[in-house]
């Protein structure tokens, strides 16, 4: 560090062009939007944090978790906001469990925010095979409930929903592909 | 030229009532002592998870916090189905 000011800060008049090198913030502080205006339910105005990276998604039940062939996820979280996307191939569906009425999950990066009834539903699944829906149901929707790191996988009908059970894999070899956001502790 | 491959916990955070344990770990790839690569790995262990692999500070950490009232109420939380 070629210099440092001690205190007060530095006001800038005209803007900043970083020109190379990076912008670096002290653990717990970022760029504060406090001086724009903001909705009443406004909890935080500070940016403070950026990551992505990989994680490693898996199905499970409340019990067991599944083996996998493949299992590759990744996520970007920006602020609480985290963008969570997996391809998983199973290899054991069938038999990982053994109770065929325990609903599935898959395992997320981030434990989901401590907001009673906050049920986030922003969950899509491209692709899903080896699986037997329930007669009417048409395709797979998915939910976080507060303080889990799990989607829980539902089946989604004209009349309604209902969970998806580790009974309805058809064959060890069940996979799926899932990518969506959700709002973090 | 000396290229080398470090691993480092870098944060072990404990989240929620249920005290969930979100592990970050990164890979870092240096040059001649110089980072060139940072790769990061997140995971979430639940009291009802076998951490008996873990790095022996995040084995740590999880016992501290997974009393057996935690562990109880995680098993509640996972077995509910509050939309199915």
């Amino acid at each position: 560090m070629a210099a440092t000011i001690p205190t007060n800060g530095l006001g800038l008049a005209s803007g900043l062009a970083i020109t190379d090198g990076d912008l670096t913030f002290a653990s717990g502080h970022g760029i504060s939007f406090a001086a724009d205006a903001h909705g009443g339910g406004m909890a935080s105005e500070l940016f403070d944090d950026y990551e992505e990276g990989s994680y490693t998604p898996t199905v499970q039940t409340s019990v067991n978790t599944a083996g996998t062939s493949t299992a590759v996820g990744n996520y970007i979280k920006v602020g609480r906001a985290c963008y969570a996307s997996g391809y998983i191939i199973c290899n054991n569906a069938t038999s990982f469990d053994g109770t065929a009425s325990r609903t599935l999950r898959i395992g997320l990066p981030f434990t989901s925010v401590n907001t009673t009834n906050l049920y986030q539903g922003g969950w899509t699944f491209g692709y899903y095979t080896q699986v037997t829906l329930d007669s009417g149901y048409y395709g797979l929707v998915g939910y976080t409930v507060p303080n889990e790191a799990l989607i829980r996988i539902i089946q989604q009908a004209n009349a309604g929903v209902f969970s998806l059970k580790e009974g309805k894999m058809n064959n060890d070899d069940f996979a799926v592909m899932f990518g969506g956001w959700y709002e973090i502790a | 030229m000396a290229i080398t491959k470090e691993t480092e916990i870098s944060k072990i955070e404990v989240v929620g009532p249920y005290r969930a344990v979100q592990v970050r770990t990164d890979t870092v790839i240096k040059e001649d002592g110089t980072e060139i690569s940072r790769k990061i790995h997140r995971k979430v262990l639940d009291s009802d998870m076998d951490i008996s692999a873990e790095d022996a500070e995040v084995k740590a950490v999880a016992n501290a916090v997974w009393t057996d009232a935690i562990k109880a109420a995680w098993k509640t939380q996972k077995e509910s189905d509050p939309k199915g």
